[in-house]
């Protein structure tokens, strides 16, 4: 939400524009206006269904599909805790806990002030410092229930 | 023609077509393979892994489903690898569903517990079987008992039991789905709408609308096809489940548009509680619309009429019986000709009763009344095609059949909401697009068949004749016509160019808004059959997966876009000489396509409820059809041709005609300019209103006859592709009500007995007397008296109906016409556009266009009595861009008033970017709506067709 405050780097009609005549688009449109916007709304998905020439159906399906694709609406800050396996065997969930408990909401949720949203997903790909998290697409390795703590202080205090 | 190659199944040798299925072929060959995602309809997919088989050479198992044939191919569907692997795939399937009667070892005996035994098990009653609507018409059930899986060797996580019951028509249970994805598939391969897809990954997955908002939010059309493809109690009609299974189902015709689907009533005794789709009939092939599948509640409504009524002189109504009201019609209508001639009485016939019936109302007319004074709603929305297409080809009808369009190139669909008009004649275009034709959509506002089109124009209101014109002057210029059709067929090639010279695109482009390459990218596109690669719309790659070669020709489809209009009769003829110029006739695949609007406007046309025409479009003033009529009906025939629809209101109006018979018509909604309708109905001496509900118009009357629905009666209706379908009667008629065909022949028989008292002379012709015992004897007589229906009789209407000309009891019926060629030389017609009669000014600043849609049929007297389609759709809504609306101070769903000179109706507006600014739309289903108050009184000139399709309105906040 906050993210729209200084409004989204490309209109949707851009990013459509920008994939005008190329087969198999609908994924890398996808990709774009969740870059732009955070989410994929009912609206959005109308639209790029109009121009696919399918329905709004299937793009909700392909969005639900994809953990990287959202259709809510999401925080400033989306939080992606990793839960691939190296990340399970040095205790992820005790983050998780952690972090649940700084921000008072659930994984899959977004806190009131709309500051973080919080998201198990498979592998990110830094097992090597694992436990991991991304934030905004930052990682973060070698989380510890201190260091998660002082890394979200400083995203409350507005660094993005 | 395929190559025929040869494979073995199960040591079987078959000879089957390249491009087949493993499956295909083995079905072929009578060897069953399970399938729990396959359904012929559908293109291949391989979801649900249990059709998988050995074939010899091939590293593990195939999905015999996905897998093509191929010369020399060896398989096994039955080995030990194929019975264990299925199994495992099955038990699998079954491990997310409530499966513990499925494996039950009662069930195992053959077995299935009745209703309130006691459960070995002790299973939760919501994981039985025996409690599914589905119990023993269930395809997993089917499938489990003939592996006989017997035990739950995985576990997987049940779906909560989240019941789905947000719209009238059917339940979805998500717990019940093995998602085979039939559903998904069905509605957007088959329907062409995609409101379902499966979301998420794993346990989660599941069948949802775009954001799982409800169906009625979604853009669900309700055409129930989901449900009739389910293989599980996923989703259910809700009929069942309120009134039961049916026991016993009749075949018999859809009595909605002109598509003319075939469709089974289901009955419980002799209350109707359901309807299918009957899947072998070349019509609809096992799909309905939302009207057809779910709106039959008026059949058995407590509004029917059930008994004859009689005006007091007071006003109020009063029932009586059949003798009292059959006398003093009889005795009015003859009192009316005796005074004032028969001139002074008129018929007003319906599109919505049988042929029979149709062919007994204009006999009424003729042979007893004595006047040609008959016609009926068709008039409205068919009179230019007719009158266009007849002068010219011979038959003013389809020149080709709906199935014809899926072999198409190009179709050119102009003034028709296809999707909404006539929902199954929409699925053969989407079909066709599927399969590589390129589709062309013409029309005002937006539609749902844009989703499928390369092109999509929006000319102006009005101006479809212009943008014709441009198409074919770029024709011309370009040398894209066809010089040897029109050098063998066409005359009056010099004036027609001549025509088309103040049509450059430039203009024309002016005229309608379009821009001036798409009317050029039309013209090449319709021209070319589909062939033109210039302007292909590359990223349009879901609207054709599996393009085939197609063959160049083009088809035209058109609907009332184009005939309601002062200007029609221009439009229609551009559209013959746009097939003409092109070569696009007698061809499978080409043609010009007019839809009826109404269940039989082709048969009541063709049984000559026409003021210039007699039965099969024989001319009233050929001596030698008149003198066979004389001979076998044993009466004069009145030579004067009558008055059209709109004429005979004007009659009334001038005091010429005096007394009206209207059959099964409401012109008091459907006909323009309402108060002056009103005026004339109220100003005749004697109206008697023959319908199956007290209509706005059979309030008016002063006798009212209860006639029958079509679920009541036998008879056949003949679909807008001319193919005459056999109606059968499924129930008693409700209530003391008749058929109308009995009606008829009563008023006829004691008209004649009338007039003959006192002459004992016995008459010789055969079909003098009025004693029709029932409606087969009344097809005997057609098929004599009507060359394009002679080899027609119901002996020969068992199976899929016979399409005319059919002329001798040995001819196959004629699904193309002109395949060898045309009648004879055809004049093209100089174009002519004449701009719209109304025109929007300051005081009425918008252009109001009225139509149809998908949920209601034409007078609101069938389609409001169905409560699930009234929950839907209540109301009539204004359509109204934004942009206007914001500028008048309305919002979405605010109650407004329209107002035109002519009057002014309420409506709810529903703000949407399908009608362009400064244009709103409008339907004329309601009662509460009578949207046809606002309308004018401009006609084309010829043909007589009224200017429904525009007027300038204002639009006003309701409470401002």
């Amino acid at each position: 939400m906050a993210r729209q405050v200084d409004g989204p780097t490309l209109t949707l009609a851009e990013i459509i524009s920008r994939y005008q005549g190329q087969k198999g688009a609908l994924i890398p449109i996808l990709l774009d206006v969740e870059e732009a916007y955070g989410y994929i709304s009912a609206d959005m998905a109308e639209q790029i269904a109009w121009t696919m020439r399918t329905s709004p159906a299937h793009v909700y399906a392909v969005a639900s599909f994809y953990t990287r694709l959202r259709t809510q609406p999401r925080g400033t800050n989306l939080i992606r805790l990793c839960s691939g396996i190296a990340c399970e065997v040095e205790d992820v969930t005790q983050i998780q806990r952690v972090i649940e408990e700084e921000l008072g909401i659930s994984v899959g949720e977004t806190t009131p002030d709309d500051l973080f949203t919080l998201e198990m997903v498979p592998c990110i790909g830094v097992c090597g410092q694992s436990p991991a998290m991304e934030i905004n697409d930052v990682p973060y390795g070698n989380l510890t229930p201190d260091k998660v703590r002082q890394i979200l202080a400083r995203y409350r205090q507005g660094e993005t | 023609m395929a190559e025929r190659i040869r494979i073995t199944i199960d040591g079987q040798t078959i000879e089957v077509e390249e491009g087949m299925t493993i499956l295909e072929a083995a079905r072929m060959a009578g060897i069953y393979i399970l399938t729990l995602c396959y359904d012929p309809r559908l293109e291949p997919y391989g979801g649900c892994r249990l059709c998988l088989v050995e074939v010899e050479g091939h590293r593990g198992l195939e999905t015999s489903c996905t897998t093509p044939v191929v010369d020399g191919m060896v398989v096994r569907t039955n080995t030990p690898q194929v019975q264990d692997t299925r199994r495992e795939v099955l038990e699998l399937i079954i491990s997310d569903h409530p499966y513990e009667c499925l494996i039950c070892p009662k069930a195992a005996e053959g077995n299935r517990c009745p209703p309130f035994s006691v459960c070995l098990k002790d299973t939760k009653v919501t994981d039985r079987c025996l409690v599914c609507s589905k119990n023993t018409r269930c395809e997993l059930q089917q499938l489990v008992d003939y592996i006989g899986v017997r035990q739950e060797r995985f576990v997987g996580a049940l779906r909560p039991i989240k019941l789905e019951r947000s719209n009238p028509f059917f339940e979805y249970e998500p717990s019940r789905c093995v998602l085979c994805t039939r559903c998904v598939r069905v509605c957007e391969e088959v329907r062409g709408v995609g409101a379902l897809d499966v979301a998420y990954r794993g346990f989660q997955r599941a069948i949802v609308t775009a954001y799982e908002v409800t169906m009625p939010e979604s853009n669900c059309e309700f055409c129930g096809q989901c449900v009739l493809i389910c293989p599980t109690a996923a989703l259910t009609k809700r009929s069942y489940k309120l009134l039961g299974w049916p026991d016993h189902s009749v075949r018999t015709v859809c009595p909605y548009c002109g598509c003319g689907c075939e469709i089974e009533l289901e009955l419980k005794g002799d209350r109707i509680v359901g309807v299918t789709p009957v899947e072998k009939s070349p019509v609809n092939e096992g799909c309905l619309c939302v009207k057809g599948h779910f709106g039959y509640d008026f059949i058995q409504s407590p509004e029917r009429l059930t008994k004859p009524l009689l005006r007091r002189p007071t006003g109020s109504m009063m029932p009586i019986e059949w003798d009292q009201a059959l006398d003093t019609v009889v005795e009015n209508l003859a009192r009316v000709v005796a005074e004032h001639g028969p001139d002074a009485v008129a018929v007003i016939s319906s599109a919505k009763i049988t042929n029979e019936e149709n062919y007994l109302a204009q006999k009424f007319a003729r042979a007893c009344l004595g006047t040609n004074n008959i016609d009926q709603c068709a008039q409205l929305c068919h009179a230019p095609t007719l009158l266009a297409l007849s002068s010219a080809l011979g038959y003013g009808t389809m020149t080709n059949s709906l199935a014809d369009l899926q072999e198409a190139g190009c179709i050119l669909v102009i003034g028709s909401n296809t999707t909404e008009t006539h929902p199954i004649a929409a699925l053969k275009i989407k079909a066709a697009v599927r399969h590589g034709s390129r589709l062309i959509v013409v029309n005002p506002r937006r539609t749902k068949l844009d989703r499928f089109a390369e092109l999509v124009l929006h000319p102006r209101p009005g101006t479809d004749a212009a943008l014709l014109a441009g198409m074919m002057r770029v024709i011309m210029e370009e040398d894209l016509y066809d010089g040897a059709f029109l050098s063998r067929w066409c005359l009056g090639l010099h004036d027609f160019v001549l025509s088309l010279q103040e049509f450059d695109v430039h203009r024309v482009s002016k005229i309608t808004g379009v821009p001036v390459a798409d009317i050029v990218a039309a013209a090449r596109l319709y021209a070319s059959g589909g062939q033109d690669e210039r302007h292909h719309l590359p990223e349009a790659e879901f609207i054709h997966p599996h393009p085939t070669p197609r063959k160049p020709v083009s088809a035209i489809v058109y609907g009332t876009g184009i005939t309601h209009h002062h200007g029609a009769l221009n439009a229609v003829q551009a559209i013959l000489d746009l097939a003409l110029l092109t070569g696009n006739l007698g061809k499978r695949g080409a043609g010009i396509n007019p839809l009826a609007g109404q269940n039989n406007v082709q048969g009541a046309c063709d049984m000559g409820a026409l003021p210039h025409f007699l039965p099969g479009y024989q001319r009233l003033d050929d001596e030698e059809v008149r003198t066979r009529f004389q001979r076998l009906w044993g009466v004069e025939l009145p030579t004067k041709p009558g008055r059209t629809l709109p004429e005979i209101f004007e009659g009334i109006r001038q005091g010429s005609i005096k007394a009206l018979y209207i059959i099964g018509a409401n012109p008091m909604l459907s006909e323009p300019d309402l108060a002056f309708v009103e005026e004339c109905l109220r100003a005749l001496d004697f109206l008697v209103v023959q319908d199956i509900t007290l209509t706005e118009t059979a309030r008016l009357a002063h006798v009212v006859l209860p006639g029958t629905s079509f679920a009541e009666k036998d008879g056949t209706f003949t679909n807008t592709e001319r193919r005459v379908q056999r109606v059968r009667q499924a129930i008693a008629p409700v209530g003391d009500s008749k058929p109308d065909w009995w009606i008829i022949t009563e008023l006829g028989r004691r008209f004649m007995a009338r007039q003959k008292t006192g002459e004992a002379e016995e008459t010789s012709s055969p079909f003098g007397p009025w004693n029709y015992s029932h409606p087969a004897a009344v097809m005997v007589e057609i098929a004599s008296l009507t060359p394009i229906y002679e080899g027609i009789g119901y002996e020969r209407l068992e199976g899929e109906g016979i399409q005319w000309p059919c002329t001798s009891s040995f001819h196959p019926g004629t699904p193309i016409l002109y395949r060898d060629g045309l009648p004879h030389k055809v004049r093209l017609w100089p174009v002519e556009y004449a701009p719209l009669e109304v025109q929007t000014s300051a005081e009425y600043p918008f252009l109001l266009i009225t139509g149809r849609e998908l949920l209601h049929y034409h007078t609101d007297k069938m389609t409001c009595r169905s409560l699930g389609i009234m929950e839907i759709r209540p109301e009539s809504l204004l359509e109204i861009h934004p942009e206007d609306a914001a500028a008048l101070g309305i919002g979405e769903r605010e109650l407004v008033r329209v107002i035109s000179p002519q009057g002014e109706v309420e409506a709810t507006a529903l703000l949407s970017e399908h009608s362009p600014r400064g244009t709103v739309f409008m339907t004329f289903h309601f009662e509460r709506s009578p949207v046809n108050r606002l309308i004018g009184h401009a006609f084309d000139a010829l043909s007589k067709s009224p200017e429904l399709k525009a007027c300038a309105v204002r639009v006003e906040a309701y409470y401002s």
